[in-house]
């Protein structure tokens, strides 16, 4: 009988993070069914037990790496049907990013220069690095939370963020240096 | 890089690494940028804005998506609590008095939120009002005595013209004598539904709010039931004595064949759909009509309508889920009120947007009422709440 306790209070969550949880899992390269499926489990896990509901201090981070987790069991199952080596390798899963612009205000000329040169900086990223930038920039994550997600430490989370500056910043290092050497 | 317009600014990596990250030393680039630029303060600021829509996501879920994978999973936590009701049947006095506050909860929470209630206008008119109605049983009435069902039952006439009906997920049965000579009669009311099989091993899915009148052993020559309301029936082969389902407007003769017959008082349209086989369609003026497999005749008194169908929408009930097509939301709250016993107080003449609000997927008929109000009100973009026995439904959430 908790379940229809608890049926709005589930319902607003799934709302709320619904949309966020399936971009992740789209940028982890699963196809839309498998992450349809995760999202599926984990939210059915919820309802079934009560407890793990009321334990969640942050939400947004909790369901984000429950569904990871899923997806990496199921990416691993997979593996194993398919004969390949089944070591601890989700460090390799690709992660790619998209940019968008939803705004039809937005002059179709605009649009595409904008995109355009989204997609050749962040191709430039490995692809933690990008899990990394979108994680702090579009799901707005603290370091803890990114930690973690990405099962490392917080130092090595900040270590990982700032690489990936920097290697941004070295595909902008001309005008870059240009700049500093006009402001000294 | 030398900026001119906006458009220079969005070209520049260092303008869009910036945006993207909002690194600290950045910004004390651009701050002494503006300071050293102050015309071209604008410009920036106009890309800024531009870039602001930027998302780095472009795999987003459909509205219908959304609502479909949240119905998949109230479905798989139903069919799991169910599983765990039977395992615990003896605690379900318990559970009953449980939900019962539950509901109470639910019902003042809703009134707290709206201190305002009824005198708020804007509120009123947005909002369906329904009813949970006392619950009916089911009745077979045969020549010699009248049973009552509380539950969904399921009925198998054996040889000698005797009825076995059996409660449906359990395992209790009970005998009932039932008249060679005259019709049986078997009451299904709004909020059951009723399988039965005849002695000749046709089985019937009656729907609720429907009354079948049947033979417990069918003469020679053929076999007829008369039906109100609505039912889906696989006729079992026997070429040597006709099928008949004789309604108030029509007559359908079958000889082996699966199809639905919707024919109730209350609606304007009648309507018989066929799945397999070959049916003959009859008024009482009118010639018969011949429909073939995957056919819908629509009977209005004066208007006799053929067409092709997706015999699923129309047969899917029986089954325990409706599908649903943009069907607009008064509609299918017409249906609910037949499966679950409700009544909602809508008037299309007064509310024509109802039409805007429609539903498209897969509705499960589960055993929880709100499992399939909080589906429709997803499906629909309405808000879903209840107070006990009355349900409200806000259009504009």
């Amino acid at each position: 009988m908790s379940y229809s306790n608890n049926i709005h209070e589930i319902d607003t969550l799934y709302r709320e993070h619904v949309q966020a949880l399936f971009t992740y899992g789209m940028n982890m390269g699963f196809s839309r069914e498998t992450t349809k499926d995760a999202i599926h489990d984990i939210f059915y896990k919820i309802c079934s037990d009560k407890h793990v509901l009321s334990a969640i201090t942050n939400k947004r981070s909790y369901l984000l790496k429950a569904v990871k987790n899923r997806l990496l069991d199921i990416y691993k199952q997979t593996r194993e049907k398919t004969d390949l080596p089944t070591d601890d390798t989700y460090h390799e899963i690709p992660f790619t990013v998209h940019a968008t612009i939803e705004d039809k205000l937005i002059q179709a000329e605009d649009k595409e220069m904008i995109l355009i040169q989204v997609k050749q900086l962040l191709e430039k990223l490995t692809h933690r690095q990008r899990e990394i930038i979108y994680l702090r920039h579009s799901q707005e994550l603290s370091y803890e939370e990114i930690a973690l997600l990405m099962n490392i430490t917080v130092p090595a989370t900040r270590k990982l963020y700032h690489k990936a500056i920097t290697a941004l910043r070295k595909q902008t290092s001309t005008p870059l240096l240009l700049l500093f050497s006009v402001l000294m | 890089m030398r900026h001119n317009n906006y458009k220079d600014f969005l070209q520049d990596p260092q303008f869009i690494l910036w945006r993207l990250t909002s690194d600290k030393t950045l910004n004390e680039v651009w701050k002494q940028y503006q300071v050293e630029n102050p015309l071209l303060i604008d410009e920036l600021n106009k890309a800024i804005e531009l870039f602001g829509k930027v998302k780095l996501q472009e795999d987003q879920l459909l509205q219908q998506e959304q609502a479909e994978l949240l119905a998949r999973i109230h479905a798989s936590v139903s069919t799991h609590n169910r599983k765990k009701q039977l395992l615990i049947s003896r605690w379900s006095r318990v559970a009953v008095a449980a939900s019962i506050l539950i509901l109470m909860s639910i019902g003042s929470y809703f009134f707290l939120n709206n201190p305002a209630g009824e005198e708020s206008t804007g509120l009123s008119a947005d909002l369906i009002i329904g009813e949970n109605l006392e619950e009916k049983e089911i009745y077979l009435i045969t020549d010699n005595q009248t049973s009552s069902f509380e539950k969904d039952v399921y009925i198998e006439i054996d040889e000698n013209g005797s009825a076995i009906v059996r409660e449906i997920n359990s395992d209790k049965s009970q005998k009932v004598t039932a008249s060679a000579s005259t019709m049986n009669k078997l009451v299904v009311p709004y909020g059951k539904q009723t399988q039965l099989v005849l002695a000749d091993g046709t089985k019937v899915w009656v729907n609720s709010g429907s009354v079948l009148e049947f033979p417990s052993v069918f003469s020679d020559k053929e076999r007829t039931v008369n039906l109100v309301g609505e039912m889906y029936i696989e006729v079992a082969k026997d070429d040597r004595k006709p099928f008949l389902v004789n309604t108030k407007q029509f007559q359908v003769k079958v000889y082996g064949t699966s199809f639905n017959v919707s024919a109730y008082n209350e609606d304007i349209n009648n309507s018989v759909v066929l799945v397999e086989g070959n049916v003959g369609v009859q008024g009482t003026a009118t010639d018969e009509t011949r429909l073939q497999p995957n056919e819908m005749l629509t009977i209005a008194e004066s208007k006799w309508e053929k067409s092709q169908v997706d015999v699923s929408l129309y047969t899917s009930w029986k089954d325990g889920y409706i599908l649903l097509n943009q069907t607009p939301i008064d509609e299918v709250l017409r249906q609910i009120e037949r499966f679950y016993n409700l009544t909602f107080d809508i008037d299309i003449q007064s509310r024509p947007d109802l039409k805007q609000h429609t539903c498209t997927g897969k509705l499960l008929l589960s055993e929880d009422l709100d499992n399939v109000m909080t589906t429709i009100s997803l499906l629909s973009s309405t808000r879903y709440m209840r107070d006990g026995k009355k349900i409200y439904i806000n259009i504009n959430p």
